[in-house]
């Protein structure tokens, strides 16, 4: 009778728990049997054992001899033993058996120990942002153990600091070992950041480069960002404004002219008639031609419950009437 | 816990399409005032506003979400796309605005910019009526018809509709004042809805400056 691939069991014969990267060890046992279940000693197979974290070191028959191809297989039963040394996460151990996996498997999980705050990962993405487009940058903080593996839950306090002064969103705990804020500044310079941990200090201190961009064809916006200093323009030369650089074929530079034109400060502060000159914008006089038509601007329609089912719940309008 | 609005992008339009898709969905969750908070932004990148800023531009933004539920319940506006162009906004550090002007006013989430779109881009025709029917069945502090020309390759004058919402404290208690007006090129134009022909900048200001109203509507409420 041959090897029964199905009742064959692997089983795990230590604490099915251990610490990622701490070289602790367990011993796994594979028991071959035939198909009645019996212990199958019949032939001696060439035995492997396999691993998706950590490291089977070797193996052994029941007689206790190192090898892969064991000599004392007449009980069946075969050693392996297994080391933790990677990182958080469950193990799964499985074999084969002249080539043919067992079915069976055992589950080793693999746990982080200790937090060490000083070791954690601080990452910045991107790690150069253009201001004048209030870009963000993410920064990822990672609590790790002692042997440098995440910590895999959450509930530290963690808190985030910039030099010089940059703005932080709030923390988020991501409940995953890993926490996030948002950074961003107004000023070009490079920024350190550091953090704590529970009010350790990080060791790692990143840079986060913030930069202004010129206005290019890929970002026509940029060139209508006001001037630090300029408040609301500030009649600056149009030259220092980059418009006349824009391509204003561009719609999202017309959108953004025409949000910005939107400010009467700004209006004041650009000279229209060069604008219009380059062909930045078009003319903008005032109209001198036709209307075609005028509706009141009082309301023609009363309000009320009965209107028709427009504008998303009309009951709640009863009863207050424009003027 | 605070987060930033998402990203704009000048380059992709932020179109409702009623009637159809995805968006259809999530404004009958009730969500049409973050398609309004999480797409409009600034000049680019994202919008960074505290908790509180957050809070009170969201309310300040919830009547447009019937608004913006309006246009696509409406039958006159089947086939057409409502794109908000401008919304909340974050302005510089050393910039200053008007207190009470568009813009600061923006800055509160009280203010956003639609244009109604055709197959043939903006539709002068359907933008009057959507500002007309923003007057006749909505609440808010300031409607106005906004015509420009801006863009030096318009083939026609633009025409927007700009919806200012007062300060939303609770709704009987806020200021609908329900003003309506018109501007061109952000001058005065009269106030109602006035409105002028479809044609070409250039055609506009050759005309004579007689102005002639051929078209009165409905009575005064």
């Amino acid at each position: 009778m041959g090897i029964s691939f199905t009742q064959s069991t692997i089983t795990v014969d230590s604490d099915l728990t251990l610490e990622a990267g701490s070289l602790a060890e367990a011993n796994i046992l594979l028991e071959l049997k035939d198909s009645t279940g019996a212990p199958y000693g019949a032939s001696h197979p060439t035995v492997e054992f396999f691993a998706t974290k950590g490291t089977i070191t070797h193996i052994q028959d029941s007689g206790g001899v190192d090898s892969a191809t064991v000599i004392s297989w007449q009980n069946g039963e075969y050693m392996g033993f297994y080391m933790a040394d990677s990182g958080v996460g469950q193990s799964i151990i499985t074999a084969k058996v002249n080539g043919t996996l067992i079915e069976d498997n055992a589950i080793i999980t693999l746990v982080p120990g200790t937090p060490d705050y000083k070791a954690s990962d601080i990452e910045a993405d991107p790690s150069t942002i253009q201001y004048q487009f209030n870009e963000n940058s993410t920064i990822t903080l990672t609590v790790v153990d002692s042997s440098g593996y995440p910590i895999t839950d959450g509930g530290h306090a963690v808190s985030f600091t910039a030099d010089p002064a940059g703005r932080f969103t709030n923390v988020i705990d991501n409940e995953d070992g890993t926490y996030t804020a948002y950074f961003s500044a107004q000023f070009e310079g490079d920024y350190k950041i550091s953090a704590k941990v529970d009010t350790v200090d990080v060791n790692e201190i990143i840079t986060i480069s913030v930069k202004e961009e010129a206005a290019s064809m890929e970002n026509p916006v940029n060139g209508f960002r006001l001037p630090p200093g300029s408040g609301g323009a500030g009649g600056l030369p149009i030259s220092l404004m980059g418009l006349s650089k824009l391509p204003y074929a561009n719609w999202p530079n017309t959108r953004a002219a025409r949000s910005l034109l939107r400010e009467p400060l700004n209006r004041n502060g650009f000279n229209m008639a060069a604008l219009m000159q380059q062909g930045i914008i078009g003319p903008l006089m005032p109209f001198a031609g036709n209307i075609t038509g005028l509706i009141p601007g009082k309301k023609s329609m009363p309000i009320s419950a009965s209107s028709p089912s427009i504008g998303g719940g009309s009951s709640s309008l009863t009863g207050i009437e424009g003027k | 816990m605070s987060k930033p609005f998402s990203a704009y992008n000048p380059g992709k339009n932020y179109i409702f399409s009623p009637g159809h898709g995805p968006d259809t969905d999530k404004a009958e969750k009730g969500v049409t005032y973050s398609f309004l908070a999480n797409s409009l932004g600034n000049r680019g990148g994202m919008i960074h506003l505290n908790e509180l800023e957050q809070y009170q531009a969201k309310k300040n933004l919830s009547p447009q979400g019937r608004i913006v539920r309006g246009f696509r319940d409406w039958p006159s506006f089947e086939g057409y796309d409502l794109i908000a162009t401008e919304g909340v906004y974050k302005k510089e550090t050393t910039e200053k605005l008007t207190p009470g002007g568009l813009k600061w006013k923006a800055t509160k989430g009280r203010v956003v910019v639609y244009e109604v779109h055709g197959p043939g881009g903006v539709d002068h025709q359907k933008t009057l009526e959507f500002a007309e029917y923003i007057k006749d069945y909505h609440l808010f502090e300031e409607l106005i018809l906004s015509y420009d020309t801006i863009d030096p390759n318009m083939k026609s004058v633009n025409s927007q509709v700009i919806v200012v919402m007062p300060e939303i404290k609770t709704i009987p208690h806020s200021n609908w004042a329900k003003n309506v007006r018109s501007e061109f090129n952000f001058m005065p134009l009269g106030n109602g809805l006035v409105e002028i022909p479809s044609t070409s900048p250039a055609e506009v200001f050759k005309q004579a400056a007689n102005l002639s109203i051929t078209k009165e509507t409905t009575e005064e409420g």
